[in-house]
């Protein structure tokens, strides 16, 4: 049993911890009281944290500026395929990859796997050309197919699949499974947890995504809502109000999301650790 | 032989399994890489045909002085994130993982929010508290005396502006690695201080940090990467400006590459980051070889 | 004759060297009868126990089952079955899906699957827990869960591999009768691993002793209790002590070993060993007797009381002879209940019956 410190200890240190975590989080705190604002209050010095009345009306002008609808269901639609489709190849990979005994698999795995190795920025250029050629420029394939799979989701899936008793697939085995049938009835029902903390990783991971659709998009039609955002910062006319609230709707709902899923996604770090 | 015939069947469903993941990750990344080597060797700007002309796009990338300008950019912003977030991610995660306090998870989760958050979102409501005028972190400033900064334009400020949002962005994450080392750290160790009378501090230099130091070489590598590659902070609020004060290597070569057209030249920059990165990771890896088995 | 190993030979290479791990292993397991395999780890058992299903595949030798060469058969086409060490329960399942599983793959009416889980459900005594998931089961219950979700599809032979060994003591011996009662039931041929000695005598039909991949002896419990063939089974099944000695007398009914170093001869119930070779007694601790009654039939040998230890039904004595060998004995008979001194005198008897040779 270990000594509780005193009150004159305590007390500062929650002071301590929670101002940081006040000032951490005071961006979006700030955030959402510039979106409420009106735009007489911005200017006001000293700057008021509590508005004198919300005002709804800055969302409607940020979705006016720019289709903030469309760049939402844009992102929301390509996260969600991205995510659906690793699941798919990533667990198909891994399975292969665990539960598969064939000449070259250490090899294939290392192949797969030193691809986190690559920053996306070095195979910008190239894999821009390469797409520009297919003619994928400007769709939603452009954002969705070179991300089918990833190295970080296989890797994960691997090292949970290793874990699932190998008796546990000879038993199926005995009673007459065969490796679909294993897969599907046997490894992806147990592997639930690691499944849906690679889906919480890669769903955010691409609604965040910024750099690509920023030089593989150009037409609004398919533009992502992070460099839709952007667009608000280079405008000088833009008013204040309208780009916090823009930036609210582009945040809050993952924040929302967030405190859901937290506990999969902090664990899923700690196991893993090789993704932001 | 039928023995083969099963070990074949095998093989075959192997192969199926994998290959969907193995086609993507070819096709999208590792042919990319290739081709990086392939064009960092022509001068093509996509509409005349690619022209070869040997080891000219690395020779001017030396020569260049906005690519000395810009790697050095790089280097001071690693030089400060790093070991800032580092600092600060580990100071976190001793305070949320101190044994009386209450309401961890949420003090976890709150720090954590910054890493979820999109990039490009975040720079966008930072450049609100750069604001000159009526920005927030001037009007704190104002509290001690220090009058107003043009944080995003100027030069000698932005690049610092762009320091403060890659740390905010990056400890929350530092911090959750940092804690994960922490539970490994076997709580025997500290029972037996506590019996010799040890002081917290003296608890923490002879049994917290040394113990601690796998995670600290991991959390260092991952921030280093991360660090190198900043690029979204900078192509939201400055654009490499003002004054090239924020040229930082990723962005000098999305430049190159988006705006100028010269993608030969882009692709030798991009050639030249990837040798840098794996050199480091190489290095990291093998110091880590030798100190990092403690437990 | 239900199952038939004929010479079958593993080798695993790895790193460029082979591991024999079972080597030449011939066996006929007559059908419906209880055979184990018993030895210490890494003497081959379970190898052997995994070609038989199909995990393995023999780098020599075949496997037959009534008549038909399975060798090379994937485990899935053999009509084998098997309890796993761990259970193997799948723990997303209830009790009843773990039971139906295989059913439901052979594509069975639901009617049928729904009645022969039952059945199966009934037998093994789970009624009732059917909608249970494996972790709300205790271990003798998850135990039964594997035995019924073998047994239910009606295989050829049932494999063991270690059941019990996941068990506490008390458990394990009631689930051993439970087990024997349900593959006497069900007449199913069984091969069971394990590498405790109890089990295997108290389930057992025959009982076959490896290590390091050989066969070392195969008989009944009795057989290979009473009669070792070598020292390695004589030691492995019970405890025991040994004599050492050189042959002499020879002649089919008895025999007669002399040990020089206790410059005393024994006479013998067997004489396995030519004369003038080396011999070893084989005398089990329940088989001397320390009364004093003079009785020149008797073999007898004296030592000094080393150590004992009081158990409530007996004695267990430690007795060094005057070689320096030490000896273990157990006194059942004690009705002096008066308990011995260190260091005191003790002349242990044993009579010829209980005494067998084997080569030294």
């Amino acid at each position: 049993m270990r000594k509780i410190p005193s009150l004159w200890i305590r007390v500062p240190l929650y002071i301590v911890i929670i101002t940081i975590m006040l000032l951490v989080n005071l961006p979006f705190i700030w955030m959402l009281v510039t979106a409420f604002k009106h735009e007489s209050e911005v200017f006001s010095l000293p700057p008021r944290f509590y508005p004198d009345f919300f005002d709804f009306r800055n969302f409607a002008g940020a979705m006016e500026q720019i289709p903030m609808g469309r760049y939402l269901f844009n992102s929301l639609f390509v996260a969600l395929s991205v995510t659906l489709l690793q699941l798919v190849f990533n667990s198909f990979a891994a399975y292969g990859l665990s539960r598969l005994r064939f000449k070259g698999r250490d090899l294939i795995f290392l192949i797969l796997v030193g691809t986190l190795m690559v920053p996306p920025e070095v195979t910008l250029v190239p894999l821009y050309i390469i797409v520009k050629n297919l003619g994928m420029i400007d769709s939603y394939r452009v954002l969705i197919i070179p991300f089918m799979s990833s190295a970080f989701g296989i890797f994960l899936l691997r090292q949970f699949f290793l874990g699932i008793p190998r008796e546990l697939e000879e038993a199926a085995i005995i009673d007459g499974a065969g490796r679909v049938k294993i897969f599907f009835t046997i490894i992806l029902p147990l592997s639930k947890p690691a499944l849906w903390t690679m889906s919480l990783f890669t769903f955010i991971a691409h609604w965040n995504e910024y750099m690509w659709p920023l030089v593989s998009v150009s037409d609004p039609k398919y533009q992502m809502i992070q460099v839709g955002i952007s667009q608000f910062v280079s405008g000088w006319e833009t008013r204040w109000t309208y780009r916090m609230a823009a930036s609210a709707l582009t945040v809050v709902p993952i924040i929302i999301f967030f405190f859901f899923v937290q506990k999969q996604f902090v664990e899923g770090i700690s196991v893993s650790g090789i993704k932001e | 032989m039928p023995f083969m015939r099963r070990r074949t069947r095998e093989a075959l469903a192997g192969w199926i399994f994998i290959s969907p993941a193995l086609v993507t990750q070819v096709l999208f990344i590792y042919f990319p890489l290739g081709w990086s080597f392939f064009v960092s060797f022509f001068r093509w700007n996509l509409i005349r045909p690619m022209r070869y002309i040997g080891f000219d796009n690395y020779t001017s990338m030396f020569t260049s002085s906005d690519f000395w300008h810009s790697l050095s950019v790089t280097f001071v912003y690693v030089a400060v994130t790093v070991p800032v977030s580092i600092f600060i991610g580990l100071l976190l995660a001793l305070l949320v993982n101190l044994p009386w306090l209450k309401g961890k998870g949420a003090f976890r989760t709150f720090f954590y929010v910054p890493v979820i958050t999109s990039m490009a979102a975040a720079a966008v409501i930072w450049a609100w508290i750069f604001e000159s005028n009526v920005g927030l972190l001037n009007y704190f400033l104002s509290w001690f005396g220090i009058k107003s900064i043009n944080w995003l334009s100027d030069p000698n400020y932005a690049l610092v502006a762009m320091m403060i949002i890659g740390i905010w962005k990056r400890i929350g994450y530092n911090m959750v690695l940092f804690l994960a080392g922490l539970q490994v750290i076997p709580r025997t160790y500290y029972e037996a201080a506590d019996i010799d009378g040890a002081t917290p501090f003296k608890k923490f230099l002879s049994i917290t940090w040394p113990l601690l130091s796998p995670t600290t070489l991991f959390v260092t590598v991952m921030q280093f990467i991360a660090s190198f590659r900043v690029f979204v902070s900078v192509s939201v609020m400055t654009r490499g400006g003002p004054a090239q004060s924020t040229q930082v290597i990723t962005f000098y070569l999305y430049e190159n590459a988006f705006a100028y057209l010269k993608f030969g030249y882009a692709a030798a920059i991009s050639v030249f980051m990837f040798v840098l990165m794996i050199i480091f990771t190489l290095i990291q890896f093998r110091f880590s070889k030798k100190r990092v088995h403690y437990l | 004759m239900g199952l038939v190993l004929e010479n079958i030979t593993k080798i695993f290479r790895s790193d460029g060297s082979d591991m024999r791990a079972v080597d030449h292993i011939a066996l006929e397991i007559p059908s419906g009868a209880l055979v184990t395999l018993l030895g210490p780890s890494g003497c081959g058992k379970t190898t052997t126990l995994r070609m038989i299903a199909g995990f393995e595949l023999p780098t020599e030798g075949s496997v037959r089952l009534e008549g038909e060469d399975i060798t090379f058969l994937p485990p899935n086409q053999r009509n084998i079955s098997m309890v796993f060490q761990s259970y193997a329960l799948f723990p997303h399942l209830s009790v009843e899906e773990n039971v139906a599983f295989g059913l439901k793959i052979k594509h069975i009416s639901r009617d049928t699957v729904r009645k022969e889980t039952r059945e199966m459900i009934d037998l093994v005594g789970l009624r009732g827990l059917e909608k249970r998931r494996p972790d709300q089961l205790s271990g003798g219950q998850q135990q039964r869960v594997a035995l019924a979700r073998s047994l239910v599809m009606k295989p050829k032979v049932l494999l063991f591999d270690e059941p019990l060994s996941n068990l506490d003591a008390k458990l394990r011996e009631s689930m051993r009768l439970e087990i024997r009662r349900i593959q006497q039931e069900t007449a199913i041929t069984s091969v069971y691993v394990t590498h405790d000695q109890v089990e295997a005598m108290s389930i057992s039909d025959l009982i076959v002793i490896m290590e390091k991949g050989k066969i070392m002896q195969k008989g009944s419990p009795f057989e290979v209790y009473i009669r070792p063939e070598n020292a390695f089974v004589a030691d492995f099944i019970g405890k025991v002590n040994f004599i050492e000695g050189v042959a002499d007398k020879q002649d089919p009914e008895s025999g007669i070993v002399v040990s020089s170093s206790l410059k005393k001869s024994f006479n013998c119930r067997n004489a396995l060993v030519e004369k003038g070779r080396p011999a070893r007694i084989v005398v089990r601790p329940e088989a001397f007797s320390l009364s004093n009654a003079r009785n020149e039939e008797l073999n007898s040998i004296a030592g000094t009381v080393l150590s004992y230890s009081f158990l409530g039904s007996h004695l267990e004595y430690i007795v060094k002879l005057p070689d320096g060998s030490v000896i273990n004995a157990l006194e059942y008979n004690l009705s002096e209940r008066q308990l011995p001194r260190v260091g005191e005198e003790k002349r242990l008897f044993f009579s010829k019956e209980n005494a067998w040779t084997i080569p030294g």
